[in-house]
């Protein structure tokens, strides 16, 4: 069985509230959260910086409850496109961006919507939760999404701080649900503070208010999720059969792990 | 629950120590004395099916946990299905909805509600965003444990989680009075039968000195 994970909290905010967030998160069972850069074209030329290594932000991570194992953070890229000419960035072989695990666009408009469901190398679609929907949802692009293992994501912290925010999550929900019936839809956070976030059954329980059956409300927090993330991982392998790994430590422990006299044979 | 409590309370309309022929009085058939009787006699069996809802309250205000009472958790929670689902939710909800059981120390909250608008309170659970008591907020979340359908399956899970949890406590204490305070309460608490009430108390001893 698939683990708890949510793909998205942000990394915008400072270490100490980042590590408060991610205590929270393992004592809440989710095993896996993926840290999100977000990347807004219309502010201005805004460079992709390399992900931070979440080793080196957090040096111990938390238990996850009810396992042994330590919660696994992964690097997540968030592209906000209202522009066709912002989607070159994703087709060129940018060394920045093969660096993320997860990679995701957020569309403002029906022709970018259609272009990130058939075309883009990407992994999740977010949709627009915070307003009214400016375009509806069509099937061929929702079902292309769905033949290519693209996955939808519904953010659900905006309809737990405000009242109207609720009313547009669920209906623009609702009307993704009739068209993808269910199929490849994500739920995360975006949680800013620990408070908001939610644990992973109540999360399957709001679901249920966005027109999920209770099956497909679980898989949007577990199976999904896992998907979402072995769909990244396959950008980094060859046709995500072969990995290449670069071990320069492992060498070095090859070399102490000689015994004394038979190192000084070889040098002699 | 109160199904079952009608059914004690109230014997069975047909005493069958009487002698065969008496009916209560009334002349009539014994067909027809003996049918009516079954289906509501049935109808008395059946209890009422409930659910019960376990949730942890989150909060990162360690004050917030001198609010945690019946009173102020019922508000909160009916407050949140209010906004939700509206009236038609909350009086679906409100039947027989309570708090049975709440342990303030270790922020343990049992609901009971109705089997069939059980869905509109777990759906509404997320929205519980802050606990009110004494004209004091206290921002907290619900975490949703365990959905059972009888108290005795939520206990079971309770002890088995409150042990985990004093297991991640030994991890993380500092000294050695902690460490052996906690180590005793975990050798104690068990999970037979008998002494299940014993050893979830022993564990409520234990979080406590955390």
């Amino acid at each position: 069985m698939a683990g708890f994970a949510d793909l998205n909290l942000p990394q915008g905010l400072d270490k100490k509230s980042l590590q408060s967030l991610l205590d929270t998160a393992a004592h809440l069972g989710y095993s896996a959260v993926a840290l999100n850069h977000v990347i807004d074209f219309k502010e201005k030329k805004q460079e992709i910086a390399k992900p931070v290594s979440p080793s080196e932000l957090f040096p111990s991570l938390p238990i996850v409850q009810g396992t042994s194992k330590r919660i696994k953070v992964l690097t997540r890229l968030t592209l906000i496109v209202s522009d066709p000419s912002h989607c070159n960035l994703l087709r060129s072989t940018s060394a920045n961006i093969r660096l993320y695990d997860i990679i995701a666009v957020f569309p403002k408009t029906e022709k970018l919507f259609h272009i990130a469901c058939t075309t883009l190398d990407v992994d999740l679609v977010c949709i627009n939760v915070t307003e009214k929907l400016p375009f509806y949802f069509r099937r061929p692009p929702v079902n292309m999404a769905i033949d290519r293992g693209i996955y939808f994501e519904l953010l659900y912290t905006p309809a737990i701080k405000d009242s109207t925010m609720r009313r547009y999550t669920i209906s623009n929900a609702i009307s993704l649900m009739q068209i993808c019936k269910g199929k490849n839809i994500v739920i995360s956070s975006a949680a800013e503070r620990p408070l908001e976030l939610r644990g992973p059954y109540d999360v399957a329980n709001l679901g249920l208010l966005f027109g999920l059956s209770e099956g497909e409300a679980k898989a949007a927090v577990s199976t999904n999720c896992r998907a979402a993330m072995l769909h990244g991982e396959t950008r980094k392998s060859a046709c995500g059969v072969v990995y290449t790994v670069k071990k320069p430590r492992k060498v070095e422990e090859e070399e102490t792990a000689v015994p004394a006299c038979k190192k000084a044979k070889t040098q002699a | 629950m109160q199904g079952g409590g009608a059914a004690l309370s109230s014997p069975c309309p047909r005493p069958c120590t009487l002698p065969i022929g008496y009916n209560g009085g009334r002349a009539s058939p014994i067909g027809r004395a003996r049918r009516p009787p079954v289906p509501r006699a049935a109808a008395a069996m059946v209890r009422f099916k409930n659910r019960y809802v376990l949730c942890e309250v989150v909060s990162e205000d360690p004050r917030c946990r001198k609010c945690i009472e019946d009173r102020a958790l019922g508000l909160a929670v009916r407050d949140a299905i209010a906004r939700v689902h509206g009236d038609y939710g909350l009086a679906c909800c409100s039947i027989s909805f309570t708090v049975k059981y709440l342990n303030a120390y270790t922020g343990t909250v049992l609901l009971r509600c109705r089997k069939d608008s059980y869905r509109l309170l777990c759906s509404a659970l997320p929205f519980v965003r802050y606990l009110e008591s004494r004209a004091q907020r206290y921002p907290c979340f619900l975490n949703t444990l365990h959905v059972g359908g009888t108290i005795r399956t939520c206990q079971k899970f309770l002890i088995q989680y409150n042990r985990t949890q004093l297991l991640r406590l030994l991890q993380n204490c500092t000294n050695e009075e902690e460490r052996q305070c906690i180590q005793k309460s975990l050798l104690s608490c068990s999970l037979t039968e008998e002494q299940s009430q014993s050893g979830d108390e022993e564990e409520d001893d234990g979080t406590e000195t955390d």
